[in-house]
């Protein structure tokens, strides 16, 4: 019976001591993530979670079929690409959102990032206080980037600057949110810009370090919204800064305008990616046809782009975007490619010589290998800001200012294109929008701006509608913008509603 | 329903199998012994075994008999004879009554100190029909001396006259005299093994298995002999009523699936708690298991069972212990196992060939424009498709025939105080897709040592190392068709004309290279590498009779290694250069229970038996991940990481997590007279991955059980078990990942780039949730055993229902919040279902047997309530709009399959112009040709309103059917598993069948719709594919499987050896032999979505489960 009393007693002193040391026994102590609670003790914190605010960049600029640029550019009256998404046809629907769903999720991932950043950081007891608008300026701007895209391609979309990943209760509210209009969003960001920009950067993206963004990429967001919100001073204000910062057109080289070339000074926002690390596959839609094994593309060698490069079913011209070039204009030939090195390729030399061009070197990729694009992707550059001061300050009846911003961006592209006389209010409109056709394609904007100008169904309608049958076909009024995905409007319980597309 | 009509045909035949009357009348004064036994046979179909000798000592029989049942009347005939006898089934074994039998209580009149004079002893064993008995063991109990017997049976042995011998020889009921009692000839009756007997683990503890009040299943293992195949689990499949078993994947070392009772959760696991000798999470995974090394499977399904594994019982148990030493007097008994053989690709995909697939082209250029249709042969693409035949056959050229080779070798044995079992084992198992293989070692020693009268103490160590072979493949795979070999067109060929393998899918939009079939199964390198240890030490104490102090003290780690290089020579590395990826995972188990159990008999009617137990466990999980590319050599890339010539091209990433679990337990066990029985059990369960606040819940159960046989209104009744059981209980389901319910905050290094490298980011990646709690699960059963004919024919039935709240759930959330999804606790389900056993011994002969058992399960599950959202969207197609195929929708079924429903294709213009009247159908591309929808609410508009459910996933019946022949030495066994109803959906049927140019297509397509050559046909013309699910890819998954089949011969070698060798046993296995489908897909028993909680039946290019055969040698000695 001693052994009984022996074990006993162990076992009981063995379950005391393990029932004592219980609550901290099952205890969770994560090792190997953090908390936002203990994390933003330091500005390199701040600055870590800064970076991943951009993280969502590349999948929204390059996301399926084609990214960004096929939802804005090869779906407008510039260009199409018949390849058979959704996107290409305007076949969307709430059922089928095509690139929408992309971009619905990582914008608002990303703005659920910016969000808790900045609270992170202002919650900081032990960054710097000077040390903070630098850093939740940079955070805002951003999140108005999101902010901007969204209201681009959906129009009017929920808008919340609170962050959702701090409690709950807070996500359901977030989670509740209907839609809010566009302009109302659009004025709430230019303010929050408006408060953060001095605090950024003042000097060119291309200066800033590691390609992060500053004031300028947040002047450029204020002008953005302001146009689409027709408030034209506010959009002028905000360009004049760019000028303060950016000066002469003339002083940047046409050619810096071509993807390939990285972060060139005319440049104010440019998505990074690289061969290797990031890659894109924008690329493989803006080449020349190669055949099997060679660097031979479209009957011609283009040794530039080596015999490695995927490349897809092309982006194809409408007759319309051709028509707007002057034979002489350097950026027909950047942007459309009718030869290389004075060989005609096959497609543009048939029908005597009427063919139609491919997209020009602008966007290639030299040496591609397989499918992995290596250049960057053109957001904003100066050009852009000045074509958006003369269309403002046409508006105004700043004629002066439109005028010199026009004729700056025409004047590099030739001397002799520039206007002389001011041509009166509706044909300068009319001119600025060729304009930025020429300067601007492929730069992941003419959808919008034809949304804006409220031209989008009329213009593709004429254009690439007449080209494409299944374009002419399914296009109506309402694919201005993207539906919300059915699968939001199911999460929302209805709250979301997409009116335009079930009339 | 063909199915259904041949197994109500089979069982039918299994029932009309029973014969005669199980109750005899006779009359006679002073008739011989062996008249009688002549009659009762006649009468009743018994067969009477015994020998002349023995018949001789017979007396007269004086009987009267009256519609007796044969047990009774034989207790009657044989009162009054020297002669034992024993029934075993419809045998009867007559045998001389032992003289020695008094004897046996003895030795409290032998004075144990008086030494006796040591004397010889000498007879003769033999069996109970007098054969002698080579190698039997007699042994003088309590010592080491111990002699065998010779080839004749014959021993001599040196005792004192109060010593007790021992005498045993396997497969005989061990046999102890007195010694100075022996007979001169020693019988030992084959050992029978009772009913009564047999123990069955029920977690913490075993019972009689007619002492079981809950829903406890167990398995034959000698039905698993010779099943070719290396998991325990691929065996299992059908022989358990409501457990499911279904392959993963066909590779070599592959997983199952099982759902024991369904599926209930819906964001947690469903796989049920593995229990291996006792410990908890002690196997890494099943192959750490030598199948051989098992010696019995324990499945509990009820909450009455399951609930003393609290938290983690929910998904049901199963136990599996492994196998003793004996003891055998000292003496150790070797087996050396070898098989070898081959597996082989049992089905492949009816898919177009060349000239079929140019013939569909050439119809798409025909349908481009309407120019084409006017154009000469010549401009066509394929002017002349006849000539190009067959063309590349993919699926051939990625698969072979497959050796199988398997060497087990085992050695067991004891003596009183120590047992051993030692076993190894080497399987070399080569997948049918090229280079696709597993090797495995497994070792195990089971020790138990007697320390002393009250104590006892054992070990269990055992090692396993599992080296997988895994390239990559994608068969049926829709999202990788450019490169499955069920995918690439019959025209893309196999070979450049130098021999070398082509990388150009000419189908494959334009440009780039491919990663074609041949390339990923040759060249690119995928290795799993597990190395398992386990080692768990036992103590018991029983200071007094009645009491067991149990304590033990598990600890398992295992190193997981993986492996994965893409050679720079891989078309799609190009001038990126090669890829590696390893993974390192290394995970720990320490778990240490205490039960003290107490068991007493008051009066002899009342049986208590208390158990209450204590547990702690730990486990670690640490894993680093590194991949790299870009490496100039790649032989040494995956081992000399740091050799990587850009140090962008590294990452790295690592993690540790520690799951803790803390509980008590209890359990009560009482009966009444074996009549009236009840168990009560509580788990009190903590888990660290709960909420701060909700780490502990109280699972508790009831069970009773009635032996109604015993109850005396049942006395006449002609039954030899009747019982019905009723169970309620509550068990819990922990089965979600680690710091759940914390907030998190994510790093990485793979994010933006500023300035040409990616600096560390960090992001939310989870939100706190202060009430994340334990999934419930309260279920209710009610059983019946029942038992005839002598115990040849038993049924088990079992009924229950089961209801599932606090679902842990991953609500999926408004993508606005920046979260897709959060894991809550809410929502319902529900079970209930159907389960029957039936084991039944047709022919039981002294030169011939049969015995069948079949298993039968019924088990419907509903989703109850979803909270929120409404509806789960749990599987789409990846392409297009992203229907819903499957989900969970208050009110359907768990596993509910949803799509369209296919109404043809649209024969003409004039067609879809009138529809835009009628509304009926709608479509994605209106044009002639295209597939039309049924316009589920006639809007016009194809949208999710039209995606409706279209049928349930899971089986409406499913099981096995297991016979087992025995003619003399040779046996036969086979073995059948069924699935009836239920509906599985074909993915890639979004290419093959809608006549993709990008990929082939199935043979049947060339009956799609042309406007000249087919008008009225409803298959969609080429190029249609329109990425919408339907009905048309929905599948009866029923089956019919040969899934192992088995006949072997066994040599005694004693003889002929001179007893060094004891036997040889030659057979002949195959598995998965033959298989009827209505499925097109290779196999509709798969799942690719492996162990997903949700999905079931998935079949996204899954390595169809191959057919294999070997020829087994058994040597023992």
């Amino acid at each position: 019976m001693k052994r009984i009393k022996i074990f006993s007693i162990s076992l009981l002193v063995v379950i005391a001591l393990c029932i004592s040391g219980c609550s901290k026994f099952l205890d969770e102590t994560p090792l190997s993530f953090t908390s936002a609670k203990t994390f933003y003790k330091t500005e390199a914190e701040a600055q870590s979670a800064l970076n991943a605010c951009y993280i969502k960049l590349n999948n929204i600029y390059d996301g399926v079929n084609g990214g960004l640029i096929c939802a804005t550019e090869y779906t407008s009256d510039l260009a199409y690409l018949n390849a058979g998404s959704v996107d290409q046809t305007f076949a969307i629907s709430a059922g089928n959102p095509g690139f929408g769903a992309n971009i619905w999720s990582n914008a608002y991932n990303a703005i659920m990032t910016c969000n808790a950043t900045i609270a992170g950081i202002q919650n900081s007891t032990t960054i710097p206080e000077a040390k903070k608008p630098a850093l939740i300026g940079e955070a805002a701007t951003l999140r108005a980037m999101y902010y901007y895209i969204l209201t681009s391609m959906f129009g009017d979309v929920p808008f919340y600057t609170r962050d959702a990943s701090a409690s709950f209760d807070v996500l359901v509210q977030v989670a509740q949110l209907g839609r809010m209009p566009a302009a109302a969003t659009r004025d709430s960001l230019i303010a929050d810009l408006q408060k953060w920009a001095p605090g950024l950067s003042q000097a060119k993206s291309s200066a800033i370090s590691n390609n992060r963004v500053g004031a300028a990429v947040a002047y450029m967001l204020i002008g953005k919204m302001a146009l689409w919100n027709k408030e034209w001073d506010v959009c002028i204000g905000a360009m004049q800064k760019l000028k303060g910062i950016y000066g002469d057109l003339s002083q940047y080289p046409l050619t810096d305008t071509w993807f390939r070339n990285k972060n060139k000074p005319e440049s104010i926002f440019e998505i990074q990616f690289s061969g290797i690390l990031k890659t894109s596959t924008t690329a493989t839609q803006l080449e020349p046809p190669r055949a099997t094994g060679t660097a031979v593309y479209d009957g011609v060698t283009v040794t530039e782009l080596g015999s490695t490069a995927t490349v897809y079913t092309a982006v194809t011209p409408t007759n319309y975007f051709m028509s707007l070039y002057d034979t002489t204009d350097p950026r027909r030939n950047t942007n459309l490619a009718y030869t290389y090195n004075g060989t005609w390729f096959t497609r543009p030399a048939s029908n005597n010589h009427t063919g139609k061009p491919w997209p020009g070197p602008k966007f290639w990729c030299p040496n591609m290998s397989l499918a992995q694009d290596n250049n960057n992707q053109k957001v904003f550059r100066y050009a852009d800001a000045l074509l958006m001061l003369a269309e403002a300050a046409n508006e105004t009846g700043d004629q002066a200012t439109a005028m010199d911003a026009i004729n700056q961006v025409k004047a590099r592209a030739k001397a002799s294109f520039v206007l002389v006389n001011y041509p009166g209010h509706d044909a300068f409109l009319t001119e600025l929008k060729k304009e930025r056709a020429r300067e601007l394609f492929g730069e992941h904007g003419r959808k919008w701006d034809l949304v804006r100008w409220g031209d989008f169904y009329n213009a593709v309608s004429a254009t690439s509608a007449i080209e494409i049958p299944i374009i002419g076909t399914n296009l109506r009024p309402y694919h201005e913008y993207y539906p919300i995905p059915q699968a939001e409007i199911d999460r929302s319980n209805g709250v979301l509603k997409n009116d335009a597309y079930n009339q | 329903m063909r199915l259904t009509a041949l197994f109500l045909f089979c069982f039918c035949l299994q029932v009309s199998a029973r014969v005669n009357s199980q109750e005899v009348s006779y009359k006679v004064k002073n008739g011989t012994l062996e008249n009688v036994l002549n009659e009762f046979k006649k009468q009743t179909g018994y067969l009477f075994i015994y020998n002349d000798k023995d018949m001789q000592k017979s007396v007269p029989v004086t009987v009267e008999l009256k519609k007796i049942r044969i047990a009774d009347a034989l207790r009657e005939v044989f009162s009054k004879q020297p002669l034992d006898y024993i029934i075993k089934g419809r045998t009867v074994v007559v045998e001389a009554q032992l003289d020695a039998g008094k004897a046996i209580a003895f030795p409290i009149n032998a004075t144990a100190d008086v030494a006796l004079p040591v004397d010889t002893i000498r007879g003769t064993v033999t069996d109970s029909l007098g054969n002698p008995l080579a190698r039997a063991t007699v042994a003088v109990a309590g010592t080491q001396k111990a002699v065998q017997t010779d080839a004749t049976g014959e021993f001599s042995i040196s005792a004192k006259g109060s010593d007790v011998l021992v005498f045993s020889s396997i497969g005989y009921e061990e046999k102890r005299m007195n010694a100075n009692s022996v007979p001169s000839r020693v019988k030992l009756s084959t050992r029978i093994e009772k009913l009564e007997e047999v123990q069955v683990e029920v977690g913490y503890g075993r019972v009689r298995k007619q002492d079981i009040t809950g829903a406890v299943s167990t398995v034959k293992m000698q039905d698993l002999q010779n099943i070719p195949v290396t998991r325990v689990d691929q065996m299992l499949a059908g022989r358990i009523a409501g457990a499911e078993f279904m392959s993963v994947d066909g590779a070599p070392g592959s997983g199952t699936t099982v759902r024991i009772r369904g599926t209930r959760s819906i964001s947690a696991s469903n796989e049920p708690l593995y229990v291996v000798d006792g410990v908890i999470d002690g196997i890494n995974n099943l192959n750490d298991l030598n199948p051989s090394d098992i010696a019995g499977i324990s499945v509990l399904k009820d909450a009455s069972s399951t609930a003393i594994y609290g938290s983690r019982g929910a998904n049901g148990v199963i136990i599996i212990t492994t196998k003793m030493g004996k003891d055998l007097g000292g003496k150790t008994n070797f087996n050396l196992k070898t098989s070898l053989g081959f597996a082989e690709q049992p089905s492949y995909l009816p898919l177009m060939g060349a000239t079929e697939y140019a013939q569909m082209l050439n119809d798409n250029f025909y349908l481009t424009s309407a120019a084409n249709a006017t154009q000469p042969l010549e401009n066509y693409p394929f002017p002349d498709p006849l000539s190009l035949g067959k063309g590349s056959d993919w699926q051939r050229a990625i698969t072979r025939r497959a050796p199988f080779a398997n060497v087990s070798f085992t050695a067991s044995g004891g003596s009183k105080t120590t047992r051993y079992f030692f076993s190894g084992s080497y399987d070399n198992d080569q997948g049918v897709i090229l280079n696709s293989s597993m090797r495995r070692f497994l070792f195990r020693l089971n020790l138990d040592q007697t320390l002393s009268k009250y104590a006892k103490a054992g070990v269990r160590l055992s090692y396993s190392n599992t080296k997988q072979e895994q390239p990559m493949r994608y068969l049926g795979a829709y999202n990788n068709w450019s490169v499955s070999p069920t995918m690439v067109a019959p025209i893309v060929p196999i070979y450049n004309e130098d021999g070398s393998l082509n990388s150009w899918n000419s189908q494959n939009y334009s440009g780039g290279v491919s990663d074609l079939p041949l390339f990923d199964a040759t060249l690119r390198k995928n290795t799993t590498n597990t190395g398992t240890n386990n080692a768990m030490i036992y103590l018991d104490i029983q200071p007094i009779n009645d009491l067991v102090l149990h304590s033990s003290l598990s600890y398992s780690n295992s190193g997981i290694n993986q492996d994965v290089l893409i050679p720079a020579t891989m078309p799609s590395r190009g001038t990126a250069g090669d890829a590696i990826a390893k993974n390192v995972n290394k995970n720990d188990n320490l778990l240490n229970e205490n039960t003290i159990s107490y068991k007493h008999a008051f009066h002899d009617t009342h049986h208590l038996n208390a158990m209450y137990g204590f547990t702690v466990q730990q486990q670690n999980f640490n894993a680093i991940s590194i991949t790299g590319s870009g490496y100039y050599d790649d032989n040494t890339a995956l081992w000399d990481i740091g050799s990587i010539p850009n140090k962008a091209n590294l990452g790295v990433s690592g993690s540790k997590q520690i799951q803790t679990r803390m509980s008590h337990l209890a359990r009560v066990n009482y009966d009444y007279n074996q009549k009236y029985y009840l168990t009560a059990t509580v788990r009190k369960d903590g888990a660290s991955n709960f909420a701060a606040d909700n780490k502990w819940a109280y699972f508790p159960s009831a069970a009773i059980r009635w032996n109604m046989l015993k109850e005396k209104f049942m006395k006449n009744v002609n039954l030899d078990e009747f019982a019905i059981r009723l169970s309620a209980g509550t068990s819990g389901n922990d089965a979600i990942a680690r710091y759940q319910s914390l907030d998190r905050l994510s790093s990485t290094t793979t994010g933006y780039l500023f300035g040409g490298t990616q600096p560390v980011a960090f992001y939310p990646s989870n939100i706190a949730n202060d009430g994340l709690k334990w999934e419930k699960t309260t279920s209710y059963n009610l059983g019946v055993d029942l038992s005839l004919f002598n115990k040849r024919l038993d049924v088990t039935l079992e009924v229950y229902k089961s209801y599932t709240s606090d679902l842990l759930l991953s609500v999926q959330l408004p993508t606005q919040t920046g979260f897709s999804s959060r894991l809550m606790n809410f929502g319902k389900t529900s079970n209930k279902g159907i389960e029957l056993t039936v084991n039944y011994d047709v022919i039981r002969s002294r030169n011939f047997s049969w015995s069948t058992s079949l298993t039968a399960a019924h088990d419907k599950q509903m989703v109850d309530d979803i909270g929120l959202v409404g509806r789960v969207v749990t599987n789409t197609l990846s392409y297009g709009a992203s229907y819903m195929i499957n989900g969970y929708l208050k009110g359907y079924p768990v596993n509910a399959a949803f799509g369209f429903r296919y109404a043809g294709v649209w024969h003409n213009q004039a067609e879809i112009d009138q529809d835009k009247k009628d509304k009926k159908y709608v479509s994605s591309v209106y044009a002639p040709g295209r597939q039309r929808y049924i316009d589920q609410n006639h809007d016009g508009v194809l949208n999710a309103d039209d995606d409706i459910y279209l049928g349930n996933a899971d089986p409406a019946v499913y099981g096995g059917w297991q016979n087992t022949l025995r003619y003399k030495k040779l046996f036969l066994s086979v073995y059948f598993n069924y699935s009836l109803g239920g509906v599985i959906y074909f993915p890639a049927g979004n290419f093959l069948g809608n006549a993709s140019n990008l990929t082939t297509g199935f043979e049947y397509m060339v009956n799609r719709w042309q406007p000249v050559r087919n008008p009225d046909g409803d298959l969609p013309r080429p190029t249609s594919q329109d990425n919408i699910p339907s009905d048309r890819f929905l599948y009866d998954a029923s089956f019919l499987r040969l899934k192992a089949a088995s006949i072997g011969y066994t040599f005694d070698l004693t003889k002929i050896t001179g007893s060094k060798l004891k036997s040889l046993a030659l057979s002949l296995n195959g598995s998965n032999l033959f298989l009827l489908k209505n499925y097109i897909g290779y196999d509709p028993e798969v799942n690719t979505s492996g162990t997903s909680s949700t999905l079931r039946r998935i079949d996204n290019g899954s390595y169809p489960p191959n057919r294999t055969i070997t020829f087994t040698a058994e040597i023992k000695f």
